[in-house]
């Protein structure tokens, strides 16, 4: 267990480096760099030479590699150029943003998954589960910003029910009771839009996991010892189909923040998405660059967080 | 768990070293091979062929890798969670295919709506429909307009079939090469295993892991002009990974059958033995895996063109369409500009997902209903 966890750990860090020297190489492909914001008619061109030697930017491409990396791990990550402030500063005001909607879905996708796929596996070829069967096959078949436009469509302005854009009513005193409903009022549709698809993949899942589960011996035997059959199903079969869907549990939440950027454009939701395809059509490629980053960042952490999970939950490792 | 290969594979990369775990999981894999109806169950040869096969997979896998492409996921694309137990043939997969009254009549919607598309946009002036009228703008369905306009004064059901024309070129040319690359790359890598299969895997390791929407956002963005072929490769260069892993996986198992050691014996060169001998027992599955791609790459490109990081307005997709409707007047009050480009991608990819799913029920012998 933990020799694996170590192993797991030292595979990350090639593809750390590899995945920051791409970023890097995007980065000196865009144009623009840190003094194009501060470039002036008045300044002679001369002073601008004189600035860029002093910044490193004509140094060769290794030695200003090495100080990305080193100013990197001293939390300074560059300057907005549309902003005039810290990249961290942009990003952090997003983050908070992206990481309810989040934490909304991934509770959505769970609370509703779950007992769909439980159902339709327990009771299958029944018509509730060719229903829900008949939900996944549409829900696969149907991309995440149709069906985001569709929920605004009927329920944001037909509708009327909940808001169309942005993630908090304007002039609400932040930290009241009316602030945080009013943020959980913003949320809704945004995190149905991204459950209700999302979900279809683990209800799949459950479902086939259920159907063969329930086939295999310990499953009779259970039954002959006088197991109840709720008992049986919440707690023997329920246990055993789980396991790949726990597994998946680092790459589900990283996908929820990679896939976000389509619903957050949607509804206007003002999170790291939003902020990414901002950042790209004001030509403001150092956030845009340090996003990147951070999302590549995010998924290797998400691997490793599902294969740590996979090794701890799963019992026939656990027996050695 | 609707595939015990992927489990297994999960299992293997953990319990490298641990022997023991490792003959239980080889029970348990030639057990999930026993169950399903593959030729190659019930060979006399399995067991010996299974301690072959634990030299090679020892030291491949440490990652435990989902194949959901990273910001993509539950696209439905076939991955190694859903893959079909055996490769079927030919045959097999055109019997299921009729047989599946569903899938057959998508096959033909499908097949209609390509050709329709394809003659029509022959007679069909490009200028003309992208070209503005002032006034013309936003008009609703009429006979002179069958769709209505845009804010351009341009025709949306011209639009729609140059979109649709569009969008399915990409969407068959980014499957063509991703699933072109990607079913060479996973044949090489599994053939030879080893030291190159080490090699290669984590390449594919490291692309999985790229935030492949956010790298293609900025290429669109920097890269001064592109044309369908460029913006193709492009998509492509981040979507072979999940075919790769795939025939990998495939590769792997069948290598160890006799046909490939009488063919080495003979004296086959290895480039003979991996394309012409190895690669047409996988056509049924490079089949499924290439439907089931088309349907994603699809919506992939619509969601790409959506967000305005795909074609330019004058060469719509039916992304292009649907990104009108990212104004709230638009979405609201004039259905007519994106209902139509919506519900067409839609039946694209349910038609294109249902022939898929057909095909890869083919791959199980219980679920077939031929």
């Amino acid at each position: 267990m933990l020799k694996f966890t170590i192993r797991r750990l030292l595979i990350t860090f090639p593809q750390l480096i590899l995945l920051s020297v791409l970023v890097f190489m995007l980065g000196s492909l865009m144009p623009g760099d840190a003094l194009s914001g501060l470039i002036d008619p008045n300044i002679p061109a001369s002073a601008i030479e004189e600035r860029r030697e002093e910044l490193g930017l004509n140094d060769p491409w290794y030695i200003q590699y090495r100080d990305w990396v080193f100013a990197m791990f001293q939390g300074d990550f560059g300057t907005s150029i549309f902003h005039q402030r810290p990249v961290m500063d942009v990003i952090g005001g997003r983050l908070m943003n992206t990481v309810w909607l989040s934490l909304f879905s991934t509770v959505l996708i769970y609370l509703l998954g779950l007992p769909l796929g439980l159902v339709s596996g327990r009771y299958n070829d029944s018509l509730l589960d060719t229903t829900i069967t008949g939900y996944t096959y549409l829900g696969f078949a149907t991309p995440q910003f149709i069906f985001g436009l569709v929920l605004l469509w009927i329920f944001g302005y037909n509708l009327d029910l909940f808001p169309t854009g942005g993630s908090v009513a304007p002039g609400i005193e932040p930290g009241s009771i009316d602030y945080v409903l009013s943020k959980i009022n913003h949320l809704v549709l945004p995190s149905f839009a991204i459950a209700l698809i999302g979900l279809v993949g683990t209800v799949q899942y459950l479902r086939s996991g259920v159907i063969e589960t329930k086939q295999k011996d310990f499953i009779v035997l259970a039954r002959a010892k006088g197991v109840s059959e709720s008992s049986v199903y919440n707690r023997h079969i329920f246990r055993n189909s789980i396991l790949p869907i726990a597994a998946f549990f680092g790459y589900e939440i990283v996908a929820l923040l990679g896939g976000s950027i389509f619903i957050e454009m949607i509804y206007s939701y003002p999170g790291m998405g939003r902020l990414f395809l901002d950042s790209i059509s004001t030509r403001d490629f150092s956030v845009a660059n340090v996003l990147i980053l951070f999302y590549g960042f995010l998924a290797i952490a998400g691997a490793l967080l599902s294969d740590i999970i996979l090794s701890i939950i799963d019992p026939r490792i656990r027996i050695k | 768990m609707s595939d015990k290969d992927n489990d297994n594979d999960r299992f293997h990369r953990q319990e490298e070293n641990n022997e023991d775990a490792q003959r239980r999981q080889d029970e348990i894999e030639s057990r999930a091979v026993d169950s399903d109806d593959s030729p190659r169950s019930g060979d006399a040869f399995e067991s010996r062929s299974d301690d072959m096969h634990r030299h090679e997979k020892s030291d491949m896998d440490m990652s435990v890798k989902a194949d959901i492409p990273h910001g993509a996921s539950g696209h439905g694309a076939l991955d190694s969670k859903n893959l079909p137990r055996s490769t079927p043939g030919w045959k097999i997969l055109i019997q299921e295919v009729i047989a599946d009254k569903l899938a057959l009549f998508s096959l033909i919607i499908f097949v209609l709506i390509t050709s329709y598309v394809f003659g029509l946009t022959m007679f069909l002036d490009r200028q003309e429909i992208v070209s503005v009228d002032l006034f013309a703008i936003h008009q609703p369905p009429d006979e002179n307009f069958r769709l209505g306009t845009d804010y351009g004064g341009r025709d949306i059901f011209g639009q729609l079939i140059i979109g649709t024309r569009n969008s399915l070129a990409i969407g068959i040319l980014v499957t063509a090469m991703s699933v072109g690359f990607g079913v060479a790359y996973g044949l090489i890598s599994g053939y030879f295993g080893g030291q190159i299969d080490n090699a290669l895997m984590r390449v594919v390791d490291f692309f999985m892991v790229l935030p492949f929407l956010m790298i293609i956002i900025v290429f669109v963005t920097i890269v001064p002009s592109y044309d369908i072929f460029t913006f193709s490769l492009m998509m492509a260069a981040f979507l072979w990974t999940g075919t790769a892993r795939l025939v990998r996986s495939i590769a792997i198992q069948q290598k160890e059958l006799d046909y490939i050691n009488a063919s080495r014996t003979l004296g086959s060169s290895h480039l003979k033995v991996v394309f012409l001998q190895l690669m047409p027992n996988l056509v049924g599955i490079i089949i499924v895996n290439t439907t089931l791609s088309l349907a994603a790459n699809i919506g992939i490109e619509s969601g790409l063109s959506f967000i305005g990081f795909g074609f330019p307005e004058d060469y719509p997709s039916l992304g292009t369409l649907m990104a009108y409707a990212t104004n709230a007047q638009t979405l609201q009050h004039r259905w007519w500009i994106w209902v139509p480009a919506a519900v067409m991608i839609l039946v694209l990819m349910l038609c294109v997902r249902n022939v898929g799913e057909a095909l890869r029920r083919a791959g199980d012998a219980r679920q077939r209903q031929a």
